[in-house]
């Protein structure tokens, strides 16, 4: 059978928080307790092998709120398929991050 | 939080390590990170950055032109090798003659450590040398076409060569208010746009985000492989090597783009 790339561990944490709608950087830390050292260069290598991409705020939103846009992640269809075999190979992946609502960004 | 002194000091060292022609867009991605974390464990935080900024680093894959030697043909491989050649034996020919060494089918084991750790620093002085003289690994052409286009240049203001495509989003204006042009063949992205006044003063780097540059009437152009139509809106650019030329304002040079990068260009208005 046809797998996606196998993910370590901490990808697969960190996609899983990004699938549960953790969506900024600083958040996904939070969730998964892992230092900014590793997450950002993950979120990055996420980014380049397509699983997830980023975009930034809305100005607007960040402008009305008095506050600097922030860059926000969101799950491409493969990393979907990914982290659904993340979750099987990781069966206690889905406890990690409950989802949450994500924002409107 | 509002960064603090030693927050913005980590995070300019660590820009340091970050590639130049990204590292605008990076600080300013961490920056507007820090901002919202609590200041107790922001400088942990920031000590994060270092390692971002390496991965970075190492994951860039394009050459940044303006130091050291670019080994872009056989011919340049082959004077590089003669030019070491020469130091190599130059330098061997100005060292001392040793006294009292035995020949050297006379050398025993034990002999050759002393030699190792007298070779260590011309070792490490060769490996330094090479990197600096090599600069980064060479790009990797996005496609056949462009790789024999060969041109370092884009001319611009003819309008059967590009087609200018305005964009109206009223925050892409109050940010860049610039044009994006597409080339006539299909596969170079024209970007003209103000360039932000830091960016003026002498650095040669703005950060431009293509994602943004999207008009509302866009249309996929037909010759653009779908790959690169897809990493434009996905992907962040920024421009670097702001280079004008004084005689030709309206020409620029052009990035060698790397794999899955869109050539961008631009001009100061």
């Amino acid at each position: 059978m046809a797998e996606g790339p196998r993910l370590s561990h901490t990808s697969a944490m960190i996609l899983q928080a990004i699938g549960a709608g953790h969506v900024y950087g600083y958040t996904v830390m939070d969730v998964t307790g892992l230092p900014s050292g590793t997450v950002y260069p993950a979120l990055r290598r996420l980014e380049r092998d397509e699983l997830i991409r980023s975009q930034w705020e809305r100005q607007s939103i960040a402008d009305a709120e008095l506050r600097p846009a922030r860059k926000y992640y969101k799950l491409t269809r493969p990393g979907e398929t990914v982290l659904e075999t993340s979750r099987r190979r990781y069966p206690l992946l889905a406890k990690l991050a409950p989802a949450q609502e994500v924002e409107d960004v | 939080m509002n960064a603090t002194w030693p927050q913005t000091l980590i995070l300019r060292a660590a820009s340091l390590l970050a590639p130049a022609n990204q590292r605008a867009l990076w600080l300013n991605e961490w920056r507007t990170e820090l901002w919202y974390i609590p200041s107790r464990g922001s400088t942990l935080f920031c000590l994060g950055a270092f390692r971002d900024a390496l991965w970075l680093r190492r994951n860039n894959l394009c050459i940044e032109k303006g130091f050291g030697i670019h080994l872009e043909s056989p011919l340049s491989c082959l004077i590089l090798l003669a030019m070491l050649a020469v130091g190599s034996i130059l330098f061997a020919v100005s060292l001392p003659v040793p006294q009292n060494v035995p020949p050297f089918w006379r050398l025993r084991a034990r002999d050759l450590p002393a030699g190792w750790i007298g070779m260590l620093p011309v070792f490490c002085l060769f490996v330094l040398a090479t990197r600096l003289v090599i600069a980064g690994r060479p790009c990797q052409l996005p496609s056949g076409a462009l790789a024999r286009k060969g041109s370092p240049r884009c001319v611009f203001g003819s309008e059967d060569r590009h087609r200018a495509v305005d964009h109206t989003r009223r925050g892409l204006r109050s940010r860049t208010d610039g044009r994006c042009a597409r080339s006539a063949t299909g596969n170079v992205f024209v970007v003209d746009t103000d360039i932000a006044s830091s960016a003026r003063r002498g650095g040669r780097e703005a950060p431009y985000d293509c994602r943004h540059d999207r008009p509302r009437h866009e249309r996929r152009p037909r010759t653009l492989p779908p790959t690169w139509h897809g990493r434009l809106h996905r992907q962040a650019h920024s421009i670097s090597r702001v280079e004008q030329d004084p005689g030709k304002a309206r020409t620029c040079r052009l990035r060698r783009p790397t794999r899955g990068e869109v050539i961008v260009c631009c001009v100061l208005r």
